[in-house]
């Protein structure tokens, strides 16, 4: 045994454990340079054949870095370089959330569905959106998700499945240089006239489809779907597009909780000036409410040309 | 203790799911599929080899204050890089295992095993040891693994068995089903041991450090 000095024996815990701290860093450093990059490899193949499932016809897909214009819930759009179409990731809310991967072919038919996570009720929705399924399958080939029949019993899940859907095709559309026809996004609860003036002072007003307009800027409707409603919003723009304000009713979502969101001066003023949406910073504790606001005004931004053409 | 009957013990008389009961999440947790058992059999096996020389080859400087962190630092250390070599070269045994894999940090059985032995005993004596436990931990899982997929879902490693399929008893690979095969197993290799499984304070890993001054709750 070693003869153990006072001093060791007050240093040797940090010592040991730091020493121990180290070596066991390095093994895991070494083992991370020599595996990360065949797992990168394969989560990539493992994507790209993923793509392949629901376009069967594609190749050499190519990401496409700009999602801007395309309806908020498309996070992730690929395109076949081979021109046989897109494929978007679309984030869904049936009963709980879900992603599902969309193929559209060149023809603006749904070419494959595949939902690759989801949280539905494990017997209702969940067999709903399984592979094969006589819903899924429904799904493929049409232009139009109103004409495919939901399942009773699953509403939530079928409603969200085919809203997916039309997101995904309207991405499509967009994509190949369309435009989307702009659904009516009524105003939101308690915004008139006088909250219209109070966003851009001094403007006169005409109601048209989707929002106001008047020579001073634009205020445009825009709604998502929140934790238990619908969340809808107001947006002004200046003349030149910069983002004034905003007005969002939350008053429908749950109590105590995101019902005040709309109300919270904190949140709200964020959005005064501001050009990037993803960057402002959510109620804490109202996560679902506050993304609905901030997807309802990307929508909102996304319809501001079409409400400014509008009559 | 000899050699041989150092390994020997780990498969019957001291089966650490069956007589230490330790390890019992991943147990009920893989035992729906005999693959997933055998793969997080070995899985763990290694990590509790790996573990076990390590924290044996350091017993002698691991200062006493300090030696439950230096513990879990080497055990998550061998536990991830288990986690990343299987993730790049048996990606389909990664997603069977899931989160389980990396639970394999906080499995009873490892950190057990290395307070209860490797912390006293020689580099070969704890590698025997952990080899033992490791083949009860598998042999059990595998047992366990059998009864609940063939009487439960029919099929035996994903080869649909003709006449079971037909009549299966799908609790058995629900959580409930999974506890009634555990408790029988405990009292039969309770039986065949002679010995009670150990449910007492002084034989749960924790006990040196247990906040509730080693009397139950």
């Amino acid at each position: 045994m070693n003869k153990k000095t006072s001093l060791w024996t007050k240093i040797a815990p940090v010592v040991v454990l730091t020493g121990i701290c180290v070596v066991v860093t390095a093994a895991l450093a070494l083992t991370n340079s020599k595996t990360a990059p065949i797992i990168a490899d394969r989560e990539r193949s493992a994507q790209d054949s993923a793509k392949k499932v629901v376009l069967r016809a594609g190749a050499d897909f190519e990401a496409v870095t700009d999602l801007k214009g395309l309806p908020p819930a498309v996070i992730e759009a690929t395109k076949a370089g081979n021109g046989a179409g897109y494929v978007l990731t679309v984030k869904g809310r049936g009963y709980g959330e879900f992603i599902v991967m969309v193929g559209v072919g060149a023809d603006s038919k749904v070419a494959g569905v595949k939902v690759t996570t989801q949280n539905e009720t494990a017997d209702i929705g969940g067999k709903l959106v399984a592979d094969g399924s006589e819903f899924m399958q429904n799904l493929v080939g049409i232009t139009d998700p109103k004409s495919v029949q939901g399942v009773s019993g699953a509403t939530l899940t079928s409603n969200g499945m085919k809203a997916a859907v039309k997101a995904a095709l309207d991405a499509a559309v967009i994509l190949s240089g369309g435009t989307v026809e702009v659904p009516v996004v009524p105003a939101p609860e308690g915004f008139n006239a006088d909250k219209a003036a109070a966003m851009i002072p001094g403007a006169t007003f005409t109601e048209v489809k989707g929002g106001m307009k008047s020579d001073a800027g634009t205020i445009v409707y825009g709604e998502a779907q929140g934790m238990e409603s619908v969340v809808r919003v107001a947006v002004a723009f200046d003349k030149d597009g910069t983002m004034l304000g905003i007005y969002a009713y939350t008053g429908r979502e749950t109590e105590y909780v995101g019902d005040t969101v709309g109300e919270d001066a904190k949140f709200i003023d964020q959005f005064k000036g501001a050009s990037d949406v993803d960057k402002i910073q959510a109620v804490s504790g109202a996560t679902i409410t506050s993304t609905a606001v901030k997807d309802a005004v990307k929508a909102a931004i996304a319809n501001l040309e079409t409400v400014k053409g509008a009559a | 203790m000899s050699k041989f009957s150092l390994v020997s013990k780990g498969i019957l008389k001291e089966n650490p799911v069956l007589v230490l009961v330790l390890g019992t999440c991943p147990t009920l947790a893989m035992t729906i599929s005999v693959t997933a058992s055998i793969g997080m059999g070995i899985a763990a096996t290694l990590v509790l080899l790996g573990s076990n020389i390590f924290i044996s080859l350091l017993r002698k400087i691991i200062p006493d204050s300090v030696r439950i962190p230096a513990y879990i630092v080497v055990i998550a250390g061998f536990v991830s890089v288990v986690q990343m070599l299987v993730h790049a070269y048996f990606p389909d045994l990664y997603n069977a295992l899931g989160v389980y894999l990396p639970l394999i940090v906080v499995n009873c059985i490892i950190l057990g095993r290395a307070e209860m032995f490797a912390s006293k005993n020689s580099v070969v004596d704890s590698a025997l040891d952990g080899l033992g436990m490791g083949l009860g931990f598998i042999v059990t899982l595998v047992v366990m693994s059998t009864i609940r997929e063939v009487f439960g879902a029919g099929t035996f490693a994903g080869y649909t068995i003709p006449f079971l399929s037909k009549y299966t008893i799908p609790i058995l690979v629900k959580a409930p089903g999974g506890f009634f095969v555990f408790g029988l197993m405990i009292a039969l290799a309770a039986r065949f041991t002679g010995t009670k499984a150990n449910t007492d304070c002084e034989s749960c890993p924790g006990a040196g450090g247990c906040g509730m001054d080693k009397k139950e709750a």
